[in-house]
């Protein structure tokens, strides 16, 4: 069952690079409505700028995002917040074990009606709508989990033989749990691949801390605006893409996807003995189209290569397998990153130099 | 390219060259306060290196100029002068991306990128964000160069010319000193074509001056001093096998002889103290006096032949010629009984001595060959390390170059201070028969021969000579004008030369 859509008067913005000056109006304009979009969110999420900033990057390049954080951080909120800053319908699921794939996407039904005949009719699941909120993906059986793969990659469910297309946009939001992993199906790395950004949401401050009570605590609680409509998030996701990216930057990128493969010549002895699967080409095309909005949001006209490892853990941390010894010399994948990123970095800059 | 575009390029590429020029100019400045300290360190350490000031600095001064200048037409890589600007003015690759882009593919993006940075790049210091100046380090080797160099050049300039004149030197004496031992090297092939006592002695004399040359550690005046001191002993050995000879006798032998029959042609040749000849013709002679094909005169003539022949005995007996003077004798009682034969017999024997006599006449003649040989080495040593410019690095045994071109120490000073040289025939053979005819066996000849070159005067000579030219040149360093290493050297010139053995002998 879809929600009513709260009534919005915001215009859509039309953002064109037909010549120089609507191009540059144009940037300006994208900034614009992405601060005033995240100003909005912020409204009701105190501090976590970074996950905002990303989850909303990602939205914008038309993925989904998993959150990973411990329970009563703020992530339901983040989402809920975002929906209604964009005017998006919004469905939430709790995954729990005996969650079943229909109970997501939907079924037929057995409708008799009341001149006796009978009928099969659709009841469409909560994936019917712009913003899913998938709570403890983890907690799902694997059957369940990957009912969603259709929909976050084709943006269309197949029931019945029938395949029915989910509003636009569509955006999966999900979240799990690092902890209580007891009676957890960790996610297949197919799923895993389809999600654009895997973010770690963490502690707040304690100064963030002291808002949150604040805020929440009060006797008025902030209401979360519409600042545009979900249109324009798809307009800003076009416009972005048409960024231009140098063909050293291009080869850049692909260097570091390339850099987490343990079986490439030249590969560090850290990936060697650590990573057992690379990240996948997908890694490279979301890596390319996250650093194309930051570049835009920073002002600039082009992709520079700090936008590419700038995005680096957030795109690689849920698409790199470590392997057992890893785990067991307790390796954090996040610092492992770090390191392939400082080393290709400073190739790079050894190879500007020679 | 946008015209924005190239103008900043352009002024990039200038910016890159200046600073790959500073560096470069920074490079060699720290290579020349090593090459300095190296050079300090040689100095102290040892004084004999090849580079002297002049040409250090220059060489310096050369390697900068050259770094500053290949660094300057070195050619820009577009892609690191890209990655340069955009390092230097924070452009987050914007350079490089318009470097990369075409127009075509994105036009509006490449230029709204330009603009972007153009108005940057022109508000921007570029001397504050590109900074181009010698670090604190460079400034502290370019004063640690000024202070060293100066330092070096004031203090070894002329320490460092003189030990470059040094390093000449020794070339050329380890030069001369390589003939010297060519010299050797003929005396033994010599020695192993003709046994020679003589020259088998110099030689084993001469084995520790050979070791000194081989480990090429002798220094000029010990080179002189070895080769003095050989001269002398083959003098000695001269002198020695002259007082034993019996050429002072060949005249009056020839006087003796010549009244008996068929001894004129052996008279003519003792006369031409040509020993050998002498022995050749007596063999003659004596044959026909074996036959008795000879008619001897009356009595009294042979008597008074016979006294001049034992008076001629007594005198050979005297100068220890004890076989010759037992031969006169029984010839003069042959001579005086009047048998042809008995006289052949003594005939025979003093053909011997005469056979003797020859040998010596050669020997005598190869050690003066040898002694010539020996002076000339010492003058071209003498000469070879004083001259300086123009010296003549031919070995000695070569034709020497008489054309005295040298134009710096030594110029002015008479090349020949002992006076002319005294000439003998070069490349003469002297053959000497070994044995007399109807001797059994092989018979045997010895060749003697002399090398090339020119013989000198006896040092004795030497001393007058020298005490003359080194009155001149103390004459000369006193009046004038010359710098001290110049008058140094002429000092050690002639210290170098100074014939020692024969003074002492002229001061008994």
């Amino acid at each position: 069952m879809s929600p009513a859509k709260k009534q919005t008067h915001a215009q859509t913005v039309t953002l064109s690079s037909d010549n120089k000056t609507q191009l540059k109006e144009s940037i300006q304009t994208f900034q614009e409505l992405f601060d005033s979009l995240q100003t909005e969110v912020q409204k009701l999420i105190v501090g976590q700028e970074e996950i905002v900033r990303n989850t909303l990057i990602a939205m914008i390049a038309g993925g989904h995002v998993l959150l990973e954080g411990l329970p009563g951080l703020g992530k339901t909120a983040l989402v809920k917040s975002i929906s209604d800053a964009l005017h998006l319908s919004f469905q939430r699921i709790q995954f729990t074990p005996d969650l079943m794939p229909t109970d997501l996407i939907g079924t037929k039904m057995f409708i008799e009606d009341n001149q006796g005949g009978s009928r099969f009719e659709f009841s469409p699941g909560p994936i019917f709508c712009n913003l899913l909120l998938g709570d403890e993906i983890n907690r799902a059986t694997p059957k369940t989990q990957s009912a969603l793969l259709e929909a976050m990659q084709e943006k269309h469910v197949t029931i019945a033989g029938e395949t029915r297309p989910l509003d636009k946009p569509f955006f999966v939001l999900a979240t799990q749990n690092p902890l209580e992993l007891e009676g957890t199906y960790p996610l297949p790395e197919a799923q895993l691949d389809r999600f654009f950004f895997k973010l770690n949401v963490p502690y707040p401050k304690h100064s963030e801390f002291e808002e949150i009570i604040e805020r929440t605590t009060g006797k008025e609680i902030p209401e979360v605006n519409t600042v545009f409509e979900g249109k324009q998030l798809l307009e800003m996701g076009q416009f972005a893409r048409e960024t231009p990216v140098a063909p050293s930057l291009k080869k850049q990128t692909v260097e570091l996807i390339l850099a987490t493969h343990p079986d490439q010549p030249g590969a560090m002895d850290s990936v060697k003995r650590y990573i057992r699967y690379g990240a996948s080409p997908r890694a490279g095309q979301t890596l390319l189209l996250a650093a194309k909005i930051r570049a835009i949001l920073e002002g600039r006209f082009h992709v520079a290569e700090e936008d590419i490892l700038f995005f680096a853990k957030p795109v690689l941390r849920h698409r790199v397998m470590m392997n057992f010894e890893a785990q067991a010399d307790g390796i954090q994948l996040d610092e492992l990153l770090d390191e392939i990123c400082e080393a290709m970095k400073a190739r790079w800059d050894q190879d500007a130099a020679a | 390219m946008d015209p924005r575009f190239r103008a900043l390029w352009g002024r990039a590429h200038r910016r890159w060259r200046l600073m790959q020029a500073m560096r470069a100019f920074e490079g060699s400045l720290w290579f020349g306060v090593l090459v300095l300290m190296v050079w300090l360190a040689v100095a102290l350490w040892n004084d004999s290196h090849l580079i002297q000031s002049p040409m250090l600095v220059k060489a310096l001064i050369g390697v900068a100029v050259l770094a500053v200048f290949s660094a300057w037409i070195n050619w820009v890589d577009p892609k690191r002068l890209a990655r340069m600007l955009d390092h230097w003015f924070d452009l987050k690759d914007g350079s490089r991306t318009t470097l990369e882009l075409d127009d075509a593919s994105a036009g509006n993006w490449k230029s709204a990128s330009i603009d972007q940075w153009v108005e940057q790049l022109n508000r921007e210091s570029w001397s504050k964000r590109w900074p181009i100046k010698p670090s604190r380090w460079t400034l502290l080797s370019l004063l640690g160069l000024l202070i060293l160099g100066g330092a070096l050049q004031a203090r070894y300039t002329v320490a460092l010319s003189e030990l470059g004149r040094r390093m000449k030197e020794q070339a050329a004496l380890l030069s001369q000193l390589d003939s010297v031992e060519e010299m050797f090297k003929q005396w033994e092939e010599e020695l192993e074509k003709n046994p020679n006592e003589a020259l088998e002695k110099a030689l084993k004399d001469a084995e520790p001056l050979r070791e000194k040359i081989a480990e090429k550690t002798m220094d000029q005046r010990e080179a002189l001093l070895e080769l003095s001191r050989m001269e002398e002993q083959l003098a000695k050995m001269a002198e020695k096998m002259k007082s034993e000879s019996l050429e002072p006798l060949l005249g009056e032998m020839a006087e003796a002889l010549e009244p008996l029959p068929e001894m004129d042609p052996t008279a003519q040749a003792l006369k031409k103290k040509n020993a050998k000849t002498a022995e050749e013709e007596l063999d003659e002679a004596r044959k026909k006096y074996e036959k008795g094909e000879v008619a001897l005169p009356d009595k009294n003539r042979r008597r008074s032949m016979a006294e001049r022949m034992k008076e001629l005995a007594e005198q050979m007996a005297g100068r220890g010629q004890q076989q010759a003077s037992q031969s006169m004798s029984e010839m003069a009682e042959g001579l005086e009984q009047g048998t042809p034969r008995q006289m052949s017999e003594a005939m025979e024997s003093l053909q011997e001595s005469l056979a003797r006599e020859a040998m010596r006449q050669a020997m005598e003649q190869s050690l003066q060959a040898q002694m010539g040989q020996m002076q000339q080495a010492k003058k071209r040593i003498a000469q070879g390390s004083g001259e300086g410019e123009g010296e003549d690095s031919t070995p000695f045994l070569a034709d020497q170059n008489a054309d005295n071109q040298e134009k710096g120490i030594g110029a002015g000073i008479d090349e020949k201070p002992t006076g002319d040289e005294t000439q003998s025939d070069a490349e003469r053979k002297l053959e000497v028969q070994i044995g007399q005819v109807g001797d059994e066996g092989d018979s045997q000849s010895m060749t003697l021969s002399a090398n090339q070159g020119t013989q000198e005067q006896d040092a004795a000579y030497r001393v007058e000579d020298f005490a003359v030219y080194e009155k001149m040149s103390l004459q000369a360093i006193g009046s004038e004008n010359l710098p001290a290493t110049h008058k140094r050297m002429l000092r050690q010139y002639f210290e170098t030369i100074r014939p020692q053995a024969p003074v002492e002998e002229t001061q008994p």
